[in-house]
């Protein structure tokens, strides 16, 4: 039989608004890895869409970061595996490229996140931005080892230099649950 | 988990960073050409999304572009009434060339142009991060599309299909960096191999002084890649000497604008000289030799 007491309700109404918050890290993987391909589907078909050739606007890396300072090695791999392939997929992009910097980038993370406070917003601002420098970096060394110095112009620069601050600003709304409280290395 | 495992773990974790550069750069450094389908599986799988994002977004821009921004409209009507009595007079003297064109190569005991089998696709999706260039397209494996097929529009070459999923194809695009094409200057039929390099532009590397002048028009040479002979590609924008002033380094813009691409035509033809291949060894053969040549 089914309760349809009020209290019954809200219990259920208040499981399903904790599917409906749109944030990285839930804690139930098969949901997580489905924001992630949402993610995907937004990065590499609605924005270029609506952004034009100039601006590029990075949403999975921010979203991959701040997975990565969240979750355990293992489950971080899967979310790595599924971003790199996505991208790596969409694109022309040399096949391994965001595997290979997405798995250095976890690999620091996890390496460094018991040392730093998490509930500050100064150690996210960093890891956002060592991260999209590592993306930008080793992109433009890849493209620089397959085309030389050809493809570099004025409008690459403007292009990369807009993308940075724009997916640490992502990152920084995707982070702000974490400041002030939250998980917290020192709490370990 | 004990210190002793952490420590082990965070020593295997550092490793396979460091060694994972080395490795990437051990391979080739191309693109995912015919990957196992299984790779595809979440590009298939979000592919409806893609195409109904696109027809949300096309429907608004042609609600917008044929119902409310009419203000220029008459006018362009006017101009292009004018450009239609010029054209339809020029197409009376052309069809009169081709037909003499005709008789003379039957003359000459040239064979006739060979017809390309044309297949018209949609164009879903542009990505452009960090000058990897590619569009999405509506045609896959299903409708005969394989990886190595040129893409072409009314204005001329576009690209190469890159990539097959079951319902789409990915297209790289001429002013991709990695996308190497040779052509001639239709004026003076030098050759050269034409190679993209940013946004909107492509580069010829001419080692040799040759003639060339701004607004040159290039095209296809038909010799590699599957692309017939003679397709419009660009036209010459800037010429700088390099070496001495021997070499030139040409800048070229396509004519094909690729951001403002709705539909292209993948030729469905491979290239020639595998298609000779296929014609003795068989087909089964021959795909064989485009995966493995792809892969």
């Amino acid at each position: 039989m089914i309760d349809l007491s009020t209290d019954s309700l809200r219990l259920n109404w208040a499981q399903v608004r904790s599917y409906l918050r749109f944030r990285p890290h839930t804690g139930r993987l098969w949901w997580d890895v489905l924001l992630l391909l949402f993610i995907g589907a937004l990065h590499g078909t609605v924005l270029p869409s609506i952004t034009g050739s100039l601006v590029a606007i990075d949403l999975m890396t921010p979203w991959l970061v701040t997975i990565l300072v969240v979750e355990k090695m293992p489950r971080a791999m899967i979310f790595v595996a599924t971003s790199a392939l996505m991208l790596e997929t969409h694109t022309t992009a040399p096949a391994g490229l965001y595997l290979c910097v997405y798995w250095v980038i976890a690999c620091v993370i996890y390496l460094t996140r018991g040392t730093l406070s998490w509930r500050h917003g100064l150690p996210w601002l960093l890891t956002y931005t060592g991260a999209q420098l590592g993306v930008i970096g080793f992109e433009t060394f890849v493209l620089a080892i397959n085309a030389g110095s050809r493809p570099f112009n004025w409008t690459y620069l403007f292009v990369q230099l807009c993308r940075l601050p724009l997916a640490v600003a992502i990152g920084m709304l995707l982070c702000r649950r974490y400041i002030g409280s939250g998980i917290d290395a020192e709490d370990d | 988990m004990g210190d002793r495992s952490k420590k082990l773990l965070g020593l295997v974790l550092l490793v396979s960073a460091l060694l994972a550069p080395f490795v990437f750069f051990s391979t080739s450094l191309r693109a995912w050409q015919n990957p196992r389908p299984v790779l595809l599986l979440l590009q298939d799988a979000l592919y409806p999304a893609e195409r109904l994002w696109h027809g949300l977004a096309s429907g608004l821009n042609k609600t917008w572009r044929h119902y409310i921004n009419l203000s220029t409209a008459a006018d362009e009507n006017h101009m292009l009434r004018g450009h239609l009595a010029s054209l339809q007079s020029r197409i009376l003297d052309y069809d009169e060339q081709v037909q003499e064109n005709d008789r003379l190569r039957r003359l000459l005991g040239f064979s006739g142009r060979s017809e390309k089998k044309l297949l018209a696709a949609e164009v879903i999706g542009h990505d452009d991060l960090s000058q990897f260039e590619s569009i999405r397209i509506t045609r896959g494996k299903g409708d005969g599309v394989r990886v190595g097929m040129p893409v072409v529009a009314a204005d001329g070459v576009v690209g190469k299909i890159i990539r097959v999923g079951q319902h789409f194809a990915d297209v790289q695009l001429l002013v991709d960096s990695d996308f190497h094409l040779d052509v001639l200057l239709q004026r003076t039929r030098v050759r050269g191999v034409l190679s993209g390099f940013a946004h909107s532009q492509c580069t010829l590397q001419l080692h040799k002084r040759v003639e060339i002048r701004i607004g040159d028009t290039l095209i296809t040479s038909g010799i590699v890649g599957g692309f017939p002979k003679g397709l419009p590609v660009g036209r010459v924008m800037r010429i700088t000497y390099e070496t001495e002033n021997v070499a030139q380094s040409v800048t070229v813009e396509p004519w094909v604008d690729h951001r403002r691409l709705e539909e292209v035509m993948v030729i469905l033809n491979l290239d020639p000289e595998l298609e000779k291949i296929a014609a003795i060894a068989g087909p089964e053969w021959t795909e064989r030799a485009i995966d493995m040549q792809t892969r």
